[in-house]
């Protein structure tokens, strides 16, 4: 009963064996099982794909999404060896990496009774293979950063707190955690990254704390720097994103769509609400209330830029700031207790776990259904060469099953279409998402395209790459025909070959057509020159 | 007695002012603003204009909901005059009515820091216009009868603690308070009433509570027989009951487990609830309430058409709150029940959310309706009654559709040169009897839902559903008019002349010698129908 009640407890170790175990979760069977968006698992896995093949991302090929995402995967796919194993092996390492600075800063700065659920729930959000909001059976690795995102994020905001300790090593160790963090956030996807610096720019007001945040924000500088003369695609990289923001804007959607957004988190921001306000109540200090502005405000507006309905992650750890402040001001006035019997420090903890525990427990149960699934090797391996460890389920997702299955359908169409080519098929851009074929040829992938195309997302009719170049070493496209369905023509696809078909048919050669799929080789030569080699041959 | 009055006039006072300002928010503005199920409406709309032309549920029609259903929105139309009046005005009258026997439940059992909340919270479950779990822009009455199932059902749960101060009439006004909720459950949606009577038969092992249950066991028993005296309709209703039981009373364990894992934040929280009161009580028969609050709820729940929403587990959070501060009280200031000294601010957690939730859409319904917002329903007496879309996402374009389709049908009725005597529609619900204010059909069923209370195996023979009908509307589509068609054309062929046909519905008329006056009519309609002109016989 230590834990209720005093201070002295290894917060570190907890975390870090929570991490572990986690991670083994994750990884162990070494396979991935989805239920759903398996195109987005696709357009991971290309990403994998594409540096283990050697290329850099930004330089190779373009995309809004930080390089550290490229690599993490890459990380994955290295380790396992298998496609099927990437994710999962890339999030068992990210957990045990995030656990490293999270044992830090929440054991320096948080009551252990805080400290435990709040750093389960944000190594749970890390490992879990669901897209936030989403329901347990709903598994897939679709938009692992923005959950990377969410829980540095949710570590680094705990830092507004001042420790309990504030010795030279305590403040190495901070500028050290601070800094790893933020650079995290700034090379995974850089609206959290933005909200980290604009985090650390705060925390220089704090006296008491100012010597890590300036450190930290120095080094960060540095460090990008040092990045830059490694990677030297940081102008790219910020090309590209300036693209996929003009594509969907700064504050994305209408105001009803906004307020929606805003009522699907209400439960998290009234609860925020009431712990923030019992905590200023007791300190009546401006910074505070700074500070949870803004953790509400800026994590609406990241949430806003996420594929997520729900999950405002800063909100759960200005809760945990908040409940610290409030055990702090009680313990100061030691033994007082409010008239009536009920006493608001252990409300605050009770308020903090039912936070938490809802989604770690929701966590926990989709994590131990993947692991569950993965080892009993539940539902079907996709049918595709090199990916036979990703396997689909259904588990109770009878749409997202049959979706699915008519997707891996079609997949399975223009790869058979693909192999019966020779020379062997290389260099390939997909009209579509996400391009499964380079990896199931083993196929060398085109330089200067882009895995990922998501159309309103990462490219627009005002807003895209121009086909010359992101055509331009492209040898083979392959163009999905239109589904049957009346939706289709309101799809992606007509927008896409509107951008895209007059450089495919000026410089493209259809190369054959199954049910399902248009091949295109590149003609050899100009249209013309072409034209006459038909001719002759 | 006077230091235990003043909080009681606290409770009650605010709880009465509360209802009173729930149901005038409600009902002042004297208008209904829809923007989802407006066919469900159109049900309890036919339904009061049933009941107000002297029709008795069950006996005139059939139907599995409870008279109380059709009595209360009837009770609506009486107190306001109007179509557009009736639902706002009969959900007010029905908080109001919850108001009396929650005030002495509540205050008799739970303390104000408990009482308040929780009776603001359920007051709110009832008066919101829209289906629990929806978003706040969703406003619509439809399935109204569930959310007061829930707040009476969750009322009646808070019986479970004795009563803190027994005054001289405490076992009369329990028993009553007790049968009354009881009643109201029974004769409103059966589901609901026969967890009423297991939790009333559960509470009889409860020796120091025993009397006021056995007096209100009796009064039930009692008011049930006098009921069927004055009704005559019991057995009619239980065959209804048993019909619909068998189109859709199972759930199957993958539709449990799936509302389960929806509701599993709540569940979560019942548990440290639960944990903390069975920590220090350790009584198999709190075990057992708690139980009762979260088993029988999620079995309601699976049967309601509702994304989300266990009231029970509410009434099991508040019961446990009261259970810790008695506790609390009893066994002095021990420091092993710290951490239960926080339950009320978790009690208030777990309410502030739903409840601000309510009351936004309550709000937003008010001004809506004040405001005059969207468009009439354009039929003569539905002036008051409006279809908006506010800002809810997605294509809307079905509820425009169906309102469209129902004027056009209104518009083709009241072009018919003889007054019907006996319309009814082939479809979900019949919007024209009580629009166009027609005599209401008689023996047929207030609503039918395909795959809910009628499918293809069970049903009504044509000759009772529609044997009285003089003027059959059938839409070419509907809501499910296509598989009613299918059960009932052939029949419809037999005993029907098609009179007018136009792209959204075909009107028939009875072959009959007492309406042969009309046969004149169809000649001059010469335009030849795809069904039955002139064929048979």
């Amino acid at each position: 009963m230590r834990l209720w009640t005093e201070r002295p407890m290894k917060v570190g170790p907890i975390l870090l064996a929570a991490a572990a175990f986690l991670a083994l979760l994750l990884a162990l069977p070494g396979q991935t099982v989805t239920t759903r968006y398996l195109n987005d698992l696709f357009v991971i896995l290309d990403g994998a794909y594409r540096v283990a093949a050697g290329q850099v991302p930004n330089q190779d090929f373009h995309t809004p999404l930080g390089p550290f995402a490229y690599y993490l995967s890459a990380a994955g796919y290295a380790l396992s060896g298998t496609l099927g194993g990437t994710m999962p092996t890339a999030m068992a390492l990210m957990t045990l990496l995030l656990a490293l600075p999270m044992a830090h800063v929440l054991g320096s700065r948080l009551h252990p009774f805080l400290a435990i659920p709040y750093g389960v729930f944000l190594l749970l959000i890390v490992a879990v293979p669901v897209n936030l909001g989403e329901g347990v059976t709903s598994l897939s690795f679709a938009k692992f950063y923005n959950r990377i995102g969410w829980a540095a994020l949710g570590v680094l905001i705990v830092m507004y707190l001042r420790p309990l300790s504030t010795d030279r090593r305590q403040t190495l160790l901070d500028t050290a955690c601070a800094t790893a963090l933020t650079l995290l956030m700034l090379y995974t996807k850089l609206s959290y990254g933005a909200v980290a610096l604009a985090f650390l720019l705060f925390m220089l007001s704090d006296r008491q704390q100012r010597r890590w945040s300036a450190n930290a924000l120095g080094i960060t500088i540095l460090a990008a720097l040092i990045i830059e003369l490694i990677w030297q695609s940081s102008l790219a990289h910020l090309a590209d994103l300036q693209l996929a923001f003009d594509v969907g804007g700064g504050l994305r959607g209408t105001w009803g769509q906004i307020v929606d957004h805003v009522l699907v988190n209400l439960t998290d921001y009234v609860l925020l609400g009431l712990i923030a306000g019992i905590a200023l109540y007791r300190t009546r200090t401006v910074r505070d209330l700074l500070f949870y502005a803004f953790c509400a405000v800026a994590g609406f507006l990241i949430i806003n830029q996420n594929f997520q309905a729900w999950g405002i992650i800063m909100l759960h750890g200005a809760a945990a700031v908040a409940a610290e402040t409030i055990l702090r001001s009680e313990s100061r006035q030691a033994g007082a207790i409010d008239p009536g019997g009920w006493s608001t420090a252990a409300g605050a903890k009770l308020l903090f776990l039912a936070m938490v525990l809802p989604t770690a427990i929701h966590s926990l149960a989709a994590l131990s259904l993947h692991t569950a699934a993965a080892s009993i090797r539940a539902g079907n391996a996709v049918t595709l060469p090199n990916l036979e460890q990703v396997r689909v389920a259904n588990l109770w997702t009878w749409n997202d099953y049959d979706t699915a299955t008519a997707y891996q359908e079609v997949l399975r169409d223009g790869l058979d279409a693909l192999s019966r080519l020779d020379p062997k098929p290389e260099r390939i851009l997909v009209l579509d998402t996400g391009n499964v074929f380079s990896m199931a040829l083993n196929a060398p992938p085109a330089q200067g395209d882009t895995p990922w195309l998501q159309w309103d997302r990462t490219l627009g009719s005002a807003n895209h790459i121009p086909a010359e170049t992101l055509l331009a070493d492209v040898q083979f496209v392959m163009e999905p025909k239109p589904a049957d369905s009346p939706d289709a023509a309101k799809g992606p696809l007509p927008q896409l070959q509107a951008v895209y078909g007059p450089y495919i048919a000026v410089n493209f050669d259809a190369a054959e057509e199954t049910q399902h799929w248009k091949l295109y080789r590149r003609a050899p030569l100009a249209p013309e020159a072409a034209l006459n080699q038909d001719g002759r041959s | 007695m006077t230091p235990l009055e003043r909080p009681t006039a606290w409770v009650s006072g605010t709880l009465l002012c509360a209802a009173a300002a729930f149901g005038l928010l409600l009902a002042l503005p004297g208008q209904t603003v829809t923007t989802a199920y407006l066919n469900d409406l159109f049900i309890f709309l036919d339904g009061a204009h049933r009941i107000a032309s002297g029709q008795v549920p069950n006996r005139d029609f059939h139907t599995a909901l409870g008279p109380l259903s059709f009595y209360v929105p009837a009770l609506g139309y009486w107190i306001s005059g109007s179509m557009g009046g009736a639902m706002p005005a009969a959900m007010a009258a029905t908080t109001l009515g919850l108001a009396l026997p929650m005030i002495h439940i509540l205050s008799s059992r739970l303390r104000p820091v408990v009482a308040i909340p929780y009776g603001l919270f359920l007051l709110l479950i009832v008066a919101v216009p829209t289906n629990l779990g929806e978003s706040i822009a969703s406003l619509s009455f439809a399935m109204f009868y569930n959310r007061i199932g829930w707040a009476a059902l969750s009322l009646l749960l808070v019986l479970y603690l004795q009563p803190g101060n027994p005054g001289s009439r405490q076992n009369l006004l329990d028993a009553l308070c007790a049968a009354a909720l009881t009643l109201m459950l029974v004769y409103t949606k059966a589901t609901y009433g026969l967890v009423a009577l297991a939790f009333l038969a559960f509470m009889l092992f409860d020796s120091r509570q025993r009397r006021w249950v056995l007096w209100a066991l009796g009064l039930i028993v009692l008011s049930a027989l006098l009921i069927e005296a004055f009704w005559q309709s019991s057995l009619s209703h239980l065959e209804d009951l048993v019909l619909a039981g068998q189109v859709s009373g199972t759930r199957g364990i993958v539709d449990l487990s799936l509302a389960f894992l929806r509701h599993m934040t709540d569940y979560v929280l019942l548990a440290i609830f639960a944990g903390l009161v069975l920590w220090r009580t350790r009584s198999l028969r709190d075990l057992l309430f708690f139980g009762i609050c979260a088993g029988p709820g999620l079995i309601i729940q699976s049967q309601n058409s509702q994304p989300w929403g266990i009231i029970t587990v509410f009434a099991g959070a508040a019961v446990a709150t009261e259970i810790l501060l008695r506790s609390r009280r009893l066994a002095g200031h021990e420091s092993h029940g710290i951490l239960a000294q926080g339950a009320p601010l978790l009690l208030i957690a777990f309410l502030l959310p739903t409840s601000l939730h309510c009351f936004m859409a309550l709000g937003v319904h008010s001004i809506a309706a004040t405001a005059r917002t969207g468009e009439p329903f354009g039929l003569p007496r539905f002036g008051e009654l409006r279809l908006t879309t506010l800002w809810l996402p997605g294509n809307r374009s079905f509820m425009t559709d169906y309102l469209m389709s129902i004027r056009e049908g209104a518009r083709l009725l009241s072009e018919l040169p003889v007054k019907p005597e006996n319309v009814s529609v082939l479809d979900f619900a019949n919007p024209f009897s009580a629009g166009l204010g027609l005599p209401p059909s008689r023996g047929d069923y207030a609503w039918l839902h395909w795959g809910r209370n009628i499918n293809d195996v069970n049903h009504l023979p044509p000759e009772q559903l529609l044997g009285g009908v003089d003027v059959l509307m059938v839409p070419k589509a509907g809501i499910n008019g296509i598989p009613l068609r299918n059960l009932y054309g052939t029949y419809i062929q037999e005993a029907f002349d098609p009179i007018r046909h136009t792209d959204l519905w075909t009107v028939y008329k009875r072959r009959e010698a007492s309406v042969l006056s009309s046969v004149g009519q169809s000649l001059e309609h010469a335009k030849p129908s795809r069904v039955g002109a002139g064929d048979g016989m």
